[in-house]
């Protein structure tokens, strides 16, 4: 409410911005997730192998007018098969980087 | 004796006129506006015909229709949502505020209900305290008889009640006169007061129409402060109590012009977008694509830490604004 440091959803319930956690115009923002393929323990010696070799990620960019998925809008998604060995399957794009 | 009558009734005229041009307030031209002319609406149906802009159809029915598909169309109702806030805002904002004033519906004056309307009606400001009333009564009673027939779809009475309200609340929302007569001029002391004959525009003129007989060009309505006006700043300071809604209008001047941008709101939200009159933003797949710039890029590492392996997929998700202002925003 600018009189501490709580801050509502509601226009009743702030005067001020305590934090902004939006995209501002023109900076470029970047996002970067690091995701572990599973490995287990083979053979005798114990040693450590990813037997999953791939893994199907999707990325979505959704925008939530209340916060919640509540009349959320899907605006962007990026798919594609993340392969560990050199040679992956085809990538797909629903919508996001030009083919 | 006679003379004595005469200077009587022309002093108490004086006075009376006096009166009325202080209720009225400061400004050549005042009292010519809408409201100026008609006087105060003492109802929410005389809220509804001060701005009725149904004449506008039969000669600009393409922009009528793009406006009706708006969110300008529907400022208080929204899809109901919008209009269950406003009681929260009411309940849980200026109801429950120890020096507001407002113990039940019947305290609510217009001012109270301007953390809201200034934006979402801010042709409120040309009803008496009374419409402040029954508009906190029309959304109580309508979203109580909204609760009743969602939980028995049979209860015709309350489907009837809900209805009737509903009709009323999506009746008051931001139409052709509220922006191309009430809020077209922000400077009323340099460029006039808008006046009640007249519609604001791009032109100067005569206007077919009985009422609006008149065109005049707005100096605003192509500038981002026109949109600015309710789009705004943040907090609103001039209140009472203040709130803040939307500060996209900040954004706009702040981060965007500052930074070198040169469109206008309605250059984006109007034009290139090809939207005219519906100006759509977050929900509108056009300006969707407008808005940011995404771009995703991945690749494979096998990490092996002393003895553990620790093979990972690393995604990086890149995006620019290019909207002109911070994104959520409104």
């Amino acid at each position: 409410m600018a009189r501490g440091n709580n801050m509502g959803r509601g226009p009743y319930e702030k005067s001020s911005i305590v934090e902004d956690t939006g995209l501002a115009p023109g900076k470029e923002v970047e996002e970067r997730f690091d995701i572990f393929y599973p490995v287990t323990e083979k053979g005798a010696d114990g040693k450590q192998v990813a037997e999953e070799r791939e893994m199907d990620v999707t990325v979505e960019l959704w925008y939530k007018p209340f916060g919640t998925m509540d009349g959320a809008v899907l605006w962007n998604e990026w798919e594609e098969t993340i392969s560990l060995d050199k040679k992956s399957k085809p990538t797909t794009y629903r919508s996001g980087n030009p083919k | 004796m006679k003379q004595f009558k005469v200077i009587g009734v022309a002093a108490l005229a004086l006075l009376l006129s006096a009166t009325m041009a202080f209720a009225i307030g400061a400004g050549v031209g005042r009292d010519g506006t809408i409201v100026g002319t008609k006087g105060k609406a003492k109802t929410v149906q005389e809220l509804i015909d001060m701005y009725d802009s149904t004449g506008c159809i039969d000669c600009h029915e393409d922009a009528h229709d793009d406006w009706a598909a708006s969110p300008h169309a529907r400022s208080i109702y929204g899809t109901g949502r919008a209009a269950a806030t406003m009681i929260t805002a009411m309940k849980n904002g200026f109801m429950s505020w120890e020096y507001s004033g407002v113990k039940s519906t019947k305290d609510i004056k217009v001012e109270h209900w301007m953390g809201c309307m200034k934006c979402h009606l801010p042709q409120l400001a040309d009803a008496t305290d009374e419409v402040a009333v029954e508009l906190a009564d029309t959304l109580n009673e309508w979203y109580a008889n909204a609760k009743k027939a969602l939980k028995n779809p049979d209860d015709k009475k309350a489907i009837a009640i809900r209805d009737k309200h509903q009709k009323t609340l999506t009746s008051l929302n931001i139409n052709c006169l509220v922006c191309h007569n009430r809020m077209a001029i922000t400077h009323k002391w340099t460029d006039g007061y808008p006046q009640h004959d007249t519609v604001y525009g791009f032109n100067d003129g005569e206007h077919e129409d009985e009422t609006f007989t008149k065109m005049k060009r707005s100096l605003i309505m192509d500038e981002s402060i026109f949109c600015g006006q309710c789009h705004g700043m943040g907090p609103n300071l001039e209140l009472e109590n203040p709130t803040q809604c939307a500060t996209a209008y900040g954004s706009y001047m702040w981060a965007y012009r500052a930074e070198g941008g040169q469109e206008s709101c309605q250059e984006c939200h109007m034009e290139k977008s090809g939207l005219g009159h519906k100006i759509l933003s977050y929900s509108d797949e056009t300006m969707q694509k407008m808005a940011i710039d995404f771009k995703v890029e991945s690749y494979v590492s096998q990490w092996l830490d002393g003895s553990t392996l620790k093979p990972k997929a690393v995604v990086k998700v890149k995006m620019v604004n290019r909207s002109g202002h911070s994104i959520p925003d409104g």
